[in-house]
């Protein structure tokens, strides 16, 4: 975080309010970031590279009970 | 029972044989006998029989639980020695993404791929062989990615065990064919993920400002909003929007100016300006604007630059040639890679098997199908002793054959040696495109204005130049016009690629839009793969028509055939002699009757049956009947060309004879355009020649033969009746059970060119408004923040609606299920 410039009133940070409102923007900055970091992580490591896999994957069962069933 | 065909090659199945329980099992195909059942299970043949038999042995019959027939028919078998060069270990290699002698990775492409079931098949490999440690299979681009231990299975034991199961993996060792499947760009979308985020976060620390309208906020919040909002904008202009930046500047040091210029010039100035507005505590300067545009116009060329990634538009004839041919050595046959080949090599050719280079052919009866070098319908009978041309397919028996050129200076990949190949046609389109046209002079007129605005304040008011006119250069930015043809094309692409059109890139779209010429090819492009027959002559008694039939059953020549499938099922008569003179014809005597089935002279046409055109003879005593194959047209073909001779000049170039020209003359009402007996050079010429004209061609094409052609024209379209196929290097590839779209699919294409103007309208008014403003120097941060987003929601809006509106209208909006071949 870069801090303000030389004309700042170090005032504020005597002042509940103002100090509450750096809170709050340090605050949605940084919940912003993590879903910016979660998004570069998805690409790397490769979740939209196949789209249409991963849909049908998560339906199919690890085991294979019916495979001995006699369907006709 | 009702009664059916049992041949392999005649499906003659009576319409009450088509419900649901006559199809095979695994492939879905209509069962043509009865007799292949296991476990209550119908199939259509042993292959698909032996698929199945697999997969219950091993516990994997789950893969018919998650969809009704998934398989791919296994009625054409592969011959068990296809893939033996994969023990040669230098090509093997090539195709390892890893391996440490023992745990071995590879990557292969699987045309096949096309559902569910294939997935969960080909993920459970491990159970058919202990060896393979695991298999992951990327739906999207048909890969499966195969982990397995090289010393307990050879890399073509898991090829072919991948083929037994019905997945056969297209193989090829071109490199451009890899290059451009990972072409998925990540550096663009984390680009996209750093504007967004800073787009959004800009606008939030910029409310207060907005909401201030102008009058003063407490100095102390304005002045941390807009440091927080300058570190915020710092990614946005030095990270994503380099791009700008880099092609701006490639443009100018080609002493151009794209339309990446203009862009590269606002975003200087807006940071530039919002820079001193910041640092002289003077204004908040325009940084949301500056990152929305960058965000926007980032997310518009992601949707236009989306590519078809299982789809190749580059390839020449190396991908249809085999990998590697069995070549006879003293030390016996060895497998050769295709690029080792010399000249004097004497080469095995198998049933189905590509001649790789002209050669001789030293033993066997040769067959050789050109359909797809040269357009023409029927196989040819080679002797002994004479040449074979590259690219030629043999059918029927093995055959031997001595080379007697390398590969590369054949008579068919001679093609590629042409000028015309040498061109860059990606290139080529994107310099005439019209975004670089218009971005010219709208860089040229935006400098006129600004002087113009200068030297009028330099009069009035010298202190308002510099806003007056840095305001200008930012709201002028050319984005409007840019967004309007991304969002465009991008949804275009996606509308075409419904109704059956994959196109290579956004700017062939622009390209289709200026066609005025199109060109067709005959054979595969115009005809569909079956044949219609006929006979036509002296009528033969039921009992002439069983010898008939019995005399053309014992041949393999596709004239027989088609007298066989011709004639039906019928009963077999007893021949007391047959003899098959090659190249000639076959004799029979059935008791007293001679049978005569050939060439016109082998029959001993004296009496003048008609001569013309006829594909055999067939004589029995003395009468006499000529017997006709004609390739059959696609169903839609004179719908399709009623619509599109009204507004198009049509022309056909066929390396085929001119059988049929009659017929196509009526289809195209126009006699000078149809060209016959065209060899592939030719066909480039012609389309060179229609160029220089002034006319901009679109060529429609499938094979080999016109790859030449398709490479010259303005647009190559390839027919491919699986997209997946191998298809010669092209602009864009038309799904052949799409052909009746075709008119329709040319029209969505060139109403992209009306929507991109319409919008662009749209936007040069809000353009005249935002100017207004800024040449009075009154723009200000809160009325920039309104205008831009407005703008561009306008047009995404617009042109994606639009567009999608134009295919409703064009009737392609209903989303047919793509058909598994």
């Amino acid at each position: 975080m870069q801090r303000a410039g030389n004309n700042f009133d170090y005032q504020i940070f005597n002042n509940p309010l103002m100090s509450a409102l750096y809170l709050l923007v340090l605050a949605s900055i940084a919940v912003a970031a993590f879903f910016l970091f979660a998004f570069i992580w998805s690409v790397r490591s490769n979740q939209f590279e196949d789209q249409e896999g991963s849909a049908m994957r998560m339906l199919h069962d690890n085991e294979t009970p019916q495979s001995n069933k006699r369907k006709i | 029972m009702p009664e059916i065909s049992t041949g392999r090659n005649t499906v003659i199945v009576k319409k009450e044989m088509q419900s649901a329980d006559r199809l095979c099992y695994h492939c879905g195909a209509e069962c043509t006998t009865t007799n292949i059942v296991i476990d209550d299970k119908l199939f259509c043949c042993d292959g698909c029989k032996l698929v199945y038999e697999i997969l219950d042995k091993n516990g994997l019959c789950n893969y018919y639980e998650l969809q009704s027939h998934p398989g791919l028919s296994q009625i054409k078998p592969v011959r068990s020695d296809k893939f033996s060069y994969l023990d040669n270990e230098e090509i093997a290699e090539k195709l390892y993404k890893f391996t440490d002698g023992n745990t071995t990775i590879v990557t292969l492409y699987l045309p096949g791929v096309h559902c569910s079931s294939c997935m969960w098949l080909l993920e459970h490999m491990g159970k058919l062989n202990p060896a393979i440690v695991e298999s992951r299979l990327n739906f999207t681009k048909k890969e499966v990615t195969i982990q397995f231990r090289r010393q307990e299975i050879s890399l073509r034991q898991v090829v072919e065990l991948l083929t037994t199961i019905g997945y056969e993996p297209y193989i090829s060792l071109d490199e451009s064919d890899k290059k451009e499947k990972s072409s998925f760009d990540k550096h663009r979308i984390y680009k996209l993920g750093v504007a967004g985020f800073c787009f959004g976060n800009i606008m939030l620390m910029s409310f207060p400002e907005y909401l201030s309208s102008g009058g003063d906020i407490e100095h102390r919040y304005a002045t941390l909003f807009r440091v927080l909002n300058l570190v915020l904008a710092l990614p946005v202009f030095f990270y994503s929007a380099s791009e700008f930046f880099t092609n701006a500047w490639a443009g100018l040091r080609q002493k151009t100016l794209n339309i990446d210029a203009p862009i590269a010039l606002a975003l200087l100035i807006t940071f530039g300006r919002s820079l001193y507005e910041i640092g002289t505590g003077t204004g908040a300067g325009f940084l949301d604007s500056m990152s929305g545009i960058v965000f926007f116009m980032l997310a518009g060329r992601i949707v236009q630059d989306r590519t078809f990634q299982s789809i190749s538009f580059h390839r020449d004839y190396k991908a249809y040639f085999p990998i590697a041919v069995n070549v006879v050595t003293p030390d016996g046959v060895v497998s050769r890679h295709l690029q080792d080949l010399k000249e004097k090599d004497v080469v095995e050719l198998h049933n189905d098997e590509i001649v790789p280079a002209d050669a001789i052919v030293v033993e066997g009866r040769a067959k050789v199908d050109y359909s797809f070098v040269t357009g023409e319908s029927e196989p040819m009978t080679v002797e002994v002793g004479k040449t074979v041309y590259a690219g030629g397919r043999q059918t029927g028996e093995k055959l031997t054959v001595q080379l007697i050129k390398p590969v590369a200076s054949s008579y068919l990949t001679s093609l590629w040696n042409h000028n015309a190949f040498s061109k860059n046609k990606v290139e080529q389109n994107r310099r005439d495109s019209v975004i670089h046209l218009v971005s010219k002079y709208f860089t040229i007129v935006l400098l006129g204005l600004v002087a113009i605005t200068a030297t009028y304040w330099a009069f009035v008011n010298p202190a308002t130049i510099i806003p007056a006119i840095t305001a200008m250069l930012i709201i002028a930015c050319p984005c409007a016009l840019l967004l309007a043809v991304t969002f465009t094309n991008g949804n275009l692409l996606r509308l075409l690629s419904n109704g059956g059109l994959y196109i290579r890139d956004a700017f062939v779209i622009e390209q289709l839009g200026y066609i005025d010429h199109i060109v067709f090819d005959k054979t595969g492009t115009l005809t569909e793969e079956a044949s219609e027959y006929d006979m036509r002559g002296d009528d033969f008694t039921e009992e002439e028509k069983d010898i008939i039939y019995t005399t053309a059953l014992s041949s393999t020549h596709p004239y027989s055939k088609g007298i066989v499938s011709y004639l039906g099922k019928r009963a077999k008569a007893g021949l007391s002699e047959w003899k098959e003179f090659t190249g000639k014809g076959i004799k029979a005597i059935s008791g007293d009757d001679y049978i005569y089935i050939g060439s016109s002279r082998f029959v001993g046409n004296a009496n003048g049956a008609d001569t013309d055109n006829a594909a055999c003879y067939i004589r029995i005593n003395d009468k006499l009947a000529a017997f006709y194959i004609i390739p059959k047209f696609r169903e839609s073909l004179p719908a399709v060309m009623q619509e599109l001779g009204g507004r198009y000049k049509l022309s056909l170039l066929s390396g085929d004879n001119d059988r049929q020209k009659s017929a196509l003359q009526q289809l195209f009402k126009d006699e000078g355009k149809l060209l016959f007996r065209q060899q592939p050079v030719d066909k480039l010429n012609y389309i060179a020649g229609l160029q220089t004209k002034g006319d901009k061609v679109l060529m429609m094409g499938d094979g080999l033969n016109d790859a030449g052609a398709l490479q010259q024209s303005n647009v190559g379209i390839t027919l491919a009746s699986d997209v997946n196929n191998f298809t010669p290097s092209c602009d864009a590839i038309l799904d052949a059970q799409r052909f009746a779209w075709l008119p329709g699919l040319l029209k969505l294409a060139k109403s992209g060119r009306q929507i991109i103007n319409f919008t662009f309208v749209v936007s040069i008014i809000y353009n005249i408004i935002g100017l207004t403003i800024s040449m009075q120097g009154l723009m200000s941060p809160l009325i920039a923040a309104i205008l831009m987003p407005a703008s561009t929601i306008t047009i995404v809006l617009m042109t994606t609606g639009l567009s999608s509106l134009m295919a409703r209208r064009f009737g392609l909006h209903e989303r047919q299920p793509v058909t598994k071949t």
